[in-house]
């Protein structure tokens, strides 16, 4: 390790992290919200309406990333008609958004999914009762169903904020200077792998370090009313549950 | 079940150790094979071009028996130095920069590079000319170390693992020029993709670019140094070189 | 022949090696997943505190950058390691292949490290009590009652891991293994139809994970069919 050439690139690395956070924290917010309709839709009863919702997540959540975003990246500009139009010169002949789309789109499908599952486990009888007093659908959604999901699928929501914060290093790909890119130009200057790789490798666990500590304070925070009267001495089993291997597979 | 993916495991851990090997018998050349018409892919997977048809005759030459592998740019040197290939030829230019690491034989071809852009556009190589510009190179060459030591900071350099990456960005209009090797930029002029393209500077002249392509070697290996020399100097004098820059370019480089 | 026909082929030729990379990592995967999972709950500290570093380091590193520093910088540190124990005279090739096994066994290894603690840990503990109080050895106990069923618990979280897998094999092209992912660029890039192939080769990626799911539903059918039939 040569200390000297890691401080020359640490005000780079800091830069491409900064990148790295943008990159995680908008498409997971937009793609959080647009979600919850999503996922209502995916575990609807009637066929025709859980079958688009269904069909989306199941390509977005089987195919690899890397191929979702050369797709948006370079697979668009097949199309010439649309090189001329708005879209592309604001948006599309942009390396950051077109990469903030392809998280977005793919964020979307696995927490689609995730909010699926958690809808699914509220119990029949709870909504039965909302609706018995004289709650209507929306109120039952927002009032019952849609807070109990919430601390259902928090852990899971966890790892997938990890898992998707590992997969912004691809925007590296389409030349974004992200965290891993910046590591990457570095390299290809010096031929030294260890230092910017390392360095880089350490700002991530830095990251998720600190992204994991704050889901966690959440996490406890929405728990509130479900905790035990907690001993002295007694440590909650549920550590296991918030295990990303455990867990839905996260983006790849 | 479980008997059988040990197994498995066991066969794979000896699959890894075989791919462990002693000193070579053949010489393995590594080129990034995305580099039409010097060195591509062709559709049935086998590696072709310019340089690999004259690298072949450099080393009947020389009496070797080359074998290519396909190698990402920036990853040849690293890869010479840790013995995974053993010559480097991918058109990579001779520089001080790169002397510092590697060994080189005397060059085999040399063109100049370029900015290309699309067609009427006039490059004006001046700070303010090219100021707030996408300019696209690939990563590792020197046209990345040529837009670096003069206009860092005035454009927007934007690196790619390919040229061919670098060819359909410029086509998809997210970058303004391009800094490639000339015979490149032309050869890509007669292509569908590139038809609208031209070169829109003057060739480019700096030290920052080398003198000519060689074979890249590692430092010490003087008697393989002296096959390759020997392989270079002839195909240059037999003509076999000025007959392969006919057939894939339509002109002679060499003249 | 028709350029379409041509690089379609060239990409079907691919996933033969994605095909061989997934069946090159998933035996290292397991591997380490068992040793990782075995050394977690030693009760020596020192094997708990590597296994611990082991998978909160990988876990937190993005594929992409282990895959980077295996292939980069994988070469120099075993020669140099085999070099220190004795073995000068061998050298690993490390082809964007050899690197990838390497680079995804170990990121396998560290979820399935995980997969196969939460396994063990709920085999219940009445079991191996009744099994050493029958004379069983800890190794008997461990062969003979624990590990058949950690099999069958792990099934579920191993299927998962088999999904990220055939997704994070695309990742290998960027070091030039020429995968399905890779063939595909090189169509897009010498044709202008970079859509047309991206998009055939994230259909074959889906054929790929739909297969994945299917064989994994037939296992744990298989594995948890002595549980099912009371």
């Amino acid at each position: 390790m040569d200390f000297e050439l890691i401080a020359e690139a640490w005000p780079d690395l800091l830069k491409g992290a900064g990148l790295t956070l943008q990159l995680l924290i908008l498409p997971l917010a937009v793609a959080t919200i647009l979600s919850v309709p999503l996922a209502i839709a995916r575990s609807s009863s009637r066929f025709w309406v859980r079958i688009g919702p269904a069909a989306y997540t199941f390509v977005f959540r089987g195919t690899p990333l890397l191929v979702q975003i050369f797709l948006i990246y370079y697979g668009i500009g097949q199309f010439e008609s649309l090189r001329d139009g708005f879209l592309w010169h604001n948006i599309l002949s942009n390396a950051y958004w077109c990469a903030m789309i392809a998280f977005t789109l793919n964020n979307l499908a696995y927490i689609t999914e995730l909010m699926r599952g958690g809808i699914q486990t509220v119990p029949q009888g709870e909504v039965e009762a909302a609706r018995a007093y004289g709650m209507s659908a929306f109120q039952t959604y927002r009032l019952v169903i849609l807070p109990r999901m919430w601390r259902t699928i928090l852990p899971a929501y966890s790892n997938e904020v990890v898992f998707s914060l590992k997969a912004t290093s691809l925007a590296s790909v389409v030349t974004v200077l992200d965290l891993t890119g910046q590591a990457k130009v570095y390299y290809s200057q010096y031929y030294e792998p260890y230092d910017f790789f390392i360095a880089a490798g350490f700002l991530y666990l830095v990251m998720v370090f600190v992204i994991t500590r704050i889901l966690k304070v959440i996490e406890w925070l929405l728990g509130a009313d479900r905790r035990p009267v907690k001993h002295r001495g007694e440590t909650p089993a549920a550590a296991d549950v918030a295990d990303p291997a455990t867990g839905p597979a996260g983006p790849a | 079940m479980k008997k059988s993916l040990f197994g498995f495991a066991a066969a794979s851990i000896i699959a890894l150790s075989a791919a462990a090997h002693a000193a070579p018998k053949e010489v393995r050349i590594g080129t990034e094979a995305a580099y039409a018409p010097f060195e591509f892919v062709d559709p049935s997977g086998k590696i072709v071009g310019f340089e690999v048809e004259l690298g072949d005759a450099i080393c009947a030459a020389a009496e070797l028996k080359c074998v290519w592998s396909n190698v990402p740019f920036d990853a040849l040197i690293p890869q010479l130095m840790e013995k995974k290939i053993d010559g480097i030829m991918s058109s990579m230019s001779i520089t001080e920069k790169r002397r510092k690491s590697i060994d080189f034989t005397s060059k085999y071809f040399q063109v100049p590079n370029a900015f290309v852009a699309k067609k009427g556009t006039a490059i004006e190589l001046t700070k303010e000319g090219l100021k707030g510009k996408k300019v696209g190179v690939q990563s590792g060459t020197t046209n990345a170390d040529y837009l670096k030591k003069y206009f860092d900071g005035v454009v927007e350099v934007v690196r790619y693992q390919t040229q061919e990456e670098v060819n359909m960005d410029l086509v998809n209009g997210r970058l303004d020029a391009m800094v490639v090797d000339s015979v490149i930029g032309t050869e890509w002029f007669k292509t569908d993709q590139g038809k609208d393209y031209a070169l829109a500077s003057p060739m480019l002249k700096d030290p920052v670019f080398g003198e000519g392509v060689g074979v890249g070697l590692r430092k010490g290996e003087t008697e393989l140094k002296a096959a390759f020399e020997k392989g270079v100097s002839k195909v240059l004098a037999d003509g076999t070189a000025q007959k392969l820059s006919l057939k894939w370019f339509g002109v002679d480089i060499y003249k | 022949m028709d350029p379409f026909w041509s690089y379609g082929l060239m990409i079907a030729g691919g996933a033969g090696w994605t095909l061989a990379l997934i069946i090159a990592v998933i035996p290292v995967g397991i591997v380490l997943g068992l040793l990782g999972a075995a050394a977690k709950l030693s009760s020596w500290r020192l094997l708990r505190f590597l296994a611990e570093s082991y998978t909160t380091f990988i876990r937190a590193m993005p594929e992409l950058l282990v895959i980077f520093l295996v292939f980069f910088g994988g070469a120099r540190a075993f020669n140099w390691l085999l070099a220190g124990i004795g073995f000068p005279e061998i050298q690993i090739d490390f082809n964007p292949f050899v690197a990838g096994v390497i680079a995804l066994g170990v990121v396998q290894g560290a979820f399935a490290t995980e997969v196969f603690r939460a396994a063990l840990l709920a085999v219940p503990v009445g079991q191996t009590e009744a099994a050493q109080a029958c004379g069983f050895t800890r190794w008997q106990t461990f062969r003979f009652v624990t590990l058949p069923q950690v099999w069958r618990l792990a099934l579920p979280g191993l299927g998962n891991l088999l999904q990220i897998l055939i997704k994070d094999t695309a990742l290998i092209s960027v070091v030039g293994l020429a995968d399905i992912m890779r063939n595909a660029q090189i169509a897009a890039g010498a044709t202008k139809q970079p859509f047309t192939f991206l998009l055939l080769a994230a259909a074959v990626y889906l054929l790929f994970t739909t297969v994945a799911t299917a064989v994994m539903m037939l296992l744990e059918r298989r594995a948890n069919h002595a549980w099912r039939r009371a």
